[in-house]
């Protein structure tokens, strides 16, 4: 079971386009954007993805319900822009603060590190305001954070960090029924 | 000769990513050179600097390393051409000043003046193979289209003359890495409390060093970035960016070094932490430019360079102890 969280309401950026729109990029300060065209393949039973005006999140603290309950792993579709970046994620159930786990996203155009993120999708060129640039191939990324002991929350805080963009979350249930 | 062609890191500015390709094709060491993180600012006559370096970076090489810069500068691109290839020639690879405005495979190309530093790999009679590291891109230039980059910064005044830079590494040395490694964090954090460990005679009056340098930033920036609002802002946004770097790269030294204390990793942890801060409040200022939301980032970015005080004060408090070598 996968629950695919409901970021509409806090979407503040656009990241992909195809050609035509290209000018409305902002990933980064060029104005970078992933190509529609070619947006990896993926299950829509485990993540979903928004292709509007916006479709990414930069974080700046925002707050996200989730519906409380036992939770083994969140899995993040993102990126970075203009550096690699790390950010600590709060997972809380009501005020108790339960988790903190810090993700890392690297850029756009980083290589994939030998730990952590992996690739999610990478696009044969890249969007900038006025063309496509085709020596360069960027990269989205994905992160899984995995509990050992299941938890429950309620909500995700994220940190301030508006170089880091995330498009799509996923949380996958425990076995643990909440009290 | 080459190990990698492309030496990409985010965490360099194109000259030292230029310079430490150059070096990495000839030493094994350069993860070494990289370890200045200091605060040091002036403001003379009304042109305010902050760096987080003490030392240039061919004085290093050569105190510690006994690598020495060699600079030819000519007014003549022929002869500039010759003394490239005899260079390439013998082995050694070349560090080129030129500007992003003029090369075709930079975004800036005819937009932005930005001076950018390239590696020349290779040339022959008619053409060289640049390696630009900040851009990720290998490409052959023909010799007239260099004279042409190289002459456009000469009429802009950038440059005295057509001028190539190398090193040479055949004498180098490699200092003991233990007392190398304590001597450098003791120079940083001799800056970072305010004093000098070189004793510089007459420094200007304005000169500041360590956290006090860091508020008269914190100063310069609230004034360029959101109270005079200025048409760039990129004093503010390359010494943040700068200053990131030198944390990054300075805790990469000191995690390579663990094993010489108990706290050095945890020191190495702390400036990373340190050095993504200072990444994202870079990168505030620079949104806050683009899109001029300045009230409200300006609370945002007051609050980062806040956290990054504290945590700069939090990592100057650590006393490094000596790890005891195991029978």
């Amino acid at each position: 079971m996968y629950i695919q969280l409901d970021i509409k309401e806090q979407l503040n950026s656009r990241g992909i386009t195809t050609f035509a729109e290209r000018e409305k990029g902002y990933l980064a300060f060029g104005g970078y954007s992933f190509p529609k065209e070619h947006f990896p393949k993926y299950d829509t039973d485990v993540f979903s993805f928004h292709f509007d005006e916006n479709d990414n999140m930069e974080l700046e603290e925002q707050r996200l319900s989730v519906p409380v309950m036992s939770y083994k792993k969140a899995i993040l579709i993102g990126c970075s822009n203009n550096g690699d970046f790390f950010e600590d994620i709060s997972f809380y159930n009501g005020e108790e603060l339960v988790d903190t786990k810090r993700v890392v996203f690297p850029d756009i155009l980083s290589n994939e590190p030998e730990e952590g993120p992996k690739v999610f999708g990478r696009f044969p060129y890249i969007h900038t305001k006025t063309t496509k640039v085709d020596y360069l191939q960027p990269s989205l990324w994905i992160n899984t954070i995995e509990w050992t002991e299941e938890m429950v929350f309620d909500h995700i805080q994220f940190g301030d960090n508006p170089s880091i963009h995330l498009f799509a979350i996923t949380l996958i249930p425990g076995s643990v029924e909440n009290e | 000769m080459s190990k990698e062609l492309i030496n990409f890191n985010k965490n360099f500015n194109c000259y030292f990513l230029t310079v430490r390709a150059i070096l990495s094709r000839k030493a094994e060491i350069t993860d070494l050179f990289w370890n200045q993180a200091a605060m040091i600012s002036t403001s003379e006559e009304d042109v305010f600097s902050f760096t987080p370096y003490h030392k240039s970076l061919p004085e290093q090489l050569y105190e510690y390393f006994n690598i020495e810069e060699k600079i030819i500068s000519t007014q003549d691109f022929e002869e500039f051409y010759r003394e490239v290839k005899e260079t390439t020639a013998l082995g050694y690879t070349i560090l080129l000043i030129s500007d992003c405005y003029d090369l075709p495979h930079t975004l800036y190309y005819q937009q932005r003046f930005n001076h950018h530093a390239v590696e020349i790999f290779s040339a022959d009679e008619d053409e060289v193979h640049i390696v630009d590291h900040y851009y990720n891109y290998s490409g052959s230039v023909p010799k007239e289209s260099l004279r042409q980059i190289l002459l456009s910064r000469i009429d802009r005044g950038e440059a005295p003359g057509f001028e190539l830079i190398y090193y040479k590494t055949e004498e180098m040395s490699v200092p003991e890495v233990s007392g190398f490694v304590h001597t450098m964090i003791d120079i940083n954090q001799t800056f970072m409390r305010g004093g000098d460990p070189y004793q510089k005679p007459n420094p200007h009056p304005s000169r500041k060093l360590g956290i006090e340098a860091f508020d008269e930033f914190v100063h310069h920036l609230e004034h360029e970035v959101f109270i005079n609002r200025e048409d760039n802002v990129d004093i503010s946004y390359h010494c943040l960016k700068e200053l990131a770097n030198s944390r990054s790269n300075y805790s990469h030294f000191l995690l390579m070094n663990r094993s010489l204390s108990p706290e050095m990793e945890f020191m190495g942890e702390g400036y990373l932490v340190l050095s993504n801060l200072l990444q994202v409040t870079a990168n505030m200022v620079l949104k806050c430019f683009i899109t001029k939301r300045y009230d409200q980032f300006h609370p945002r970015v007051m609050k980062k360079l806040n956290e990054i005080r504290s945590k700069e004060l939090e990592l100057l408090n650590i006393r490094l102890t000596e790890t005891i070598p195991s029978c």
